[in-house]
């Protein structure tokens, strides 16, 4: 391919690079090793080895055939029969990229990505699974017709109707209060309480259980007194269930570190993803490779040798049958045209409408405010956020990352584990966006906070302070540290901060 | 951008009534616009030196040691970063430097001092306009000028924090 690149440099000068892209559609290579080791940052300590998994393996991998999917429901809003009607349905692939022309065909082919789930159980009932008591007292939503959009129904053979899950749309849907779907913003919507349940009778037994979060969370260069795994059954029940919406146990992290679930509306103009900035984002290629690592690759790069999805004692990579990713991510890789798809999908959300109406003078006081406590040299206009990373306590950056990082030189001393000792750590935080945050739940890396109010508040520095958000569960009280930031301010300033902040 | 910042300086100061008071007191503030507010601080001087005498100014000597670990800005988060790689660095360079070159009257009471100001190793002459004023019981010298923090590589270019920096320096020194 460079080959191409150089020849018609040379000859064309001025005209190729263009040509060469629209000639091949634009659409980036997903498994291209180079970018993928540019786009990722190392983890904190340099000396750890990464190696990711070799071109030959990815193409390897069968691609996914996506099919026209449907709508889970609670069984209470299901029409009679409608399960077994879909069984009898013929299979119909949906995504089919010689058919798209137009940026707006590939934008709808992305809707079809996203949505379309990575891990499949089989459905041999006739009314749903689900019903309303599951999502009595648990954290799950639904929307007002009754719909579970973590789930949807695939059908890729004629009378096997397979329940799937962990499409990006799974984690990636906010249902706001009113029942308004928001595709792209802090996912709110999963109920685990299924899972916990079948943890807490033994139907998952426990060693699998141990076995499999500790494939999701050992990070071989964090220190023994870090766990990546619960003690006991109920432990674990309690653990996923006490996650609120908008926080997400997510691969990679560490036991009981789940991460607040970003909002990917605007997603376009951040620089880093994730909280820890592990992956650079430089177009649609590295939004490519984000999808197709956490979507099931990363569990293949290897730390020091140790593969967390890898067989024979997490030393080598598994055939595409063998894998056995926690989550049950298939051993298959998205097309490059369904990656690029989904990033013209991603690109394209829009938020929803604002309906906080605020008075102008508390508005323009807010942003006084916003600018007079400092905010602004982080959370910088337009995007809210300086697209920085900030090296978190007991990380310092070395001097290298100066030159190939951006980096605001300063901790804001929140809790470090997530950044230090996970394999989504690099040492940093980014700065977050707050567009958006009036729409969002779960607030700093790990989601402890569920409210503006708690981040300005001082009494979160305590340690009798009850998080409203994550706590690990047999936590009673637990200081929120770091991000001081406006905490000082009179009543009325916090007022109208939060107000201007509830406008972004 | 880094955070807002800061800024510095110093002057400083000694008297001719050497035998009567040798140490002046002296404070340096600063401010700087960061988002269209202004960021008001403040950097302790540990040593400082006046030899002046409004009627020889071409002998006067002033001179001062800044410690930029004690800078202030009212958050303390802003306050670490200051002193950080990207800012004051005072890992390699505790100290900040401000000598006296010359000083020329321009007016009763007022001249034209010229400084060298060194902060991470970098030195720049700067003319800062000075007012000697003597009062019953003490001199006190006052000077307002402005620096660019790019010329001393504090931070880096921002889009919310402004390049040029306030400095208001403060010094007097009792007599009797
Ligand atoms: C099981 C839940 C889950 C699924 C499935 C999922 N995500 Fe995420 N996603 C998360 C969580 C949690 C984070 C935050 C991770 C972190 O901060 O380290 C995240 C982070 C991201 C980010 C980083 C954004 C930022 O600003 O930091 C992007 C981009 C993203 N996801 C896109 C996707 C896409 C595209 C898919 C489908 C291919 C997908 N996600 C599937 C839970 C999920
Ligand atoms: C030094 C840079 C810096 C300054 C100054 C700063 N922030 Fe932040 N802010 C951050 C970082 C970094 C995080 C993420 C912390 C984490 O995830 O642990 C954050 C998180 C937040 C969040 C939670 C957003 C989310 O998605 O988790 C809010 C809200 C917020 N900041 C508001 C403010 C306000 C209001 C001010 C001023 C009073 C302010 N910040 C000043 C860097 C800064």
């Amino acid at each position: 391919m460079k080959k191409i690149i150089l020849l018609l440099a040379g000859t064309l000068m001025i005209l190729p690079v263009t040509s060469f892209i629209k000639n091949f559609n634009g659409i980036p290579k997903t498994w291209n090793l180079e970018a993928i080791k540019a786009f990722h940052l190392p983890p904190p300590d340099a000396s750890v080895k990464v190696v990711y998994a070799p071109e030959e393996y990815y193409n390897s991998l069968p691609d996914h055939i996506i099919y026209k999917t449907f709508p889970v429901y609670l069984r209470e809003f299901e029409k009679p029969g409608y399960v077994d009607s879909l069984r009898n349905l013929e299979p119909e692939v949906v995504f089919d990229p010689t058919k798209l022309k137009t940026p707006e065909d590939w934008i709808k082919a992305g809707e079809l990505v996203f949505n379309w789930p990575v891990a499949y159980s089989p459905m041999n009932d006739s009314v749903s699974k689900l019903s309303k008591s599951l999502f009595e007292g648990s954290n799950g939503r639904t929307t007002l017709d009754g719909i579970y959009p973590f789930n949807r129904y695939v059908l890729s053979e004629k009378g096997k109707l397979m329940v799937g899950s962990v499409s990006c749309a799974s984690c990636h849907t906010r249902i706001m209060d009113n029942g308004e779907v928001i595709a792209g913003a802090q996912g709110n919507l999963f109920n685990n309480t299924n899972f916990a349940n079948a943890i807490r009778s033994g139907k998952i037994p426990f060693p699998i259980l141990q076995q499999g979060s500790h494939q999701l969370n050992y990070a071989p260069w964090s220190p023994s007194n870090v766990k990546t795994m619960p003690s006991n059954a109920n432990e674990f029940a309690d653990y996923i269930q006490s996650a609120p919406g908008g926080v997400i146990d997510r691969q990679g992290g560490g036991y009981e570190y789940p991460f607040a679930v970003p909002s990917l509306i605007g997603i376009k103009d951040i620089k880093y993803f994730d909280r820890t900035g592990l992956m650079r984002h430089n177009g649609p290629g590295d939004l490519m490779r984000y999808a197709a690592f956490n979507q099931g690759m990363d569990m293949l790069t290897s730390y020091n040798g140790y593969i967390p999805g890898g067989k024979n004692k997490n030393s080598e990579l598994p055939a595409p049958k063998e894998w056995n990713h926690p989550f049950g991510y298939v051993g298959k890789k998205y097309t490059d045209a369904q990656l690029y798809a989904l990033t013209q999908y991603i690109y394209s959300l829009k938020p929803p409408k604002n309906p906080n109406k605020f008075p102008a003078e508390l508005i323009t006081r807010g942003r006084a405010v916003f600018a007079k406590a400092g905010c602004v040299s982080c959370h910088t206009p337009p995007l809210y956020t300086n697209n920085k990373l900030t090296p978190v306590n007991g990380f310092e950056p070395p001097k290298e990352h100066f030159e190939k990082y951006d980096i605001f030189n300063v901790s804001v001393e929140t809790d470090s584990v997530s950044a230090l000792y996970t394999r989504r750590g690099t040492g940093y935080y980014k700065v977050p966006s707050l567009r958006g945050v009036w729409y969002q739940s779960a607030f700093f890396h790990n989601g402890s906070l569920s409210t503006l109010e708690e981040v300005l508040d001082p009494k979160r520095l305590q340690p009798d302070f009850i998080p409203t958000g994550f706590k690990p569960p047999h936590v009673k009280t637990m200081a929120v540290k770091g991000h001081p930031f406006g905490m000082e301010l009179s009543d009325g300033d916090k007022r109208a901060l939060i107000a201007f902040m509830k406008t972004l | 951008m880094k955070m807002l910042t800061i800024f510095l300086f110093v002057l400083a100061i000694k008297s001719a009534q050497m035998n009567t008071s040798p140490v002046p007191s002296c404070t340096v503030n600063f401010n700087v616009n960061n988002a269209g507010f202004d960021v008001e601080g403040s950097i302790g001087v540990i040593d400082s030196k006046i030899e002046f005498d409004i009627n020889d100014p071409s002998h006067g000597i002033m001179e001062a040691i800044l410690d930029p670990a004690t800078i202030r800005t009212g958050i303390d988060i802003r306050d670490k970063h200051l002193k950080r790689s990207d800012f004051f660095d005072i890992e390699n360079y505790p100290k900040i430097h401000v000598r006296s070159i010359r000083f020329k009257k321009t007016g009763k009471n007022k001249f034209d001092a010229e400084f060298a100001i060194t902060i991470k190793s970098i030195t720049k002459n700067i003319i800062v306009p000075l007012t000697v004023r003597q009062e019953s019981r003490k001199i006190s010298y006052t000077a307002n000028f402005k620096i660019n923090r790019l010329d001393f590589k504090i931070g880096e270019e921002s889009l919310t924090l402004d390049e040029i920096v306030n400095v208001d320096v403060q010094a007097s020194v009792n007599i009797h």
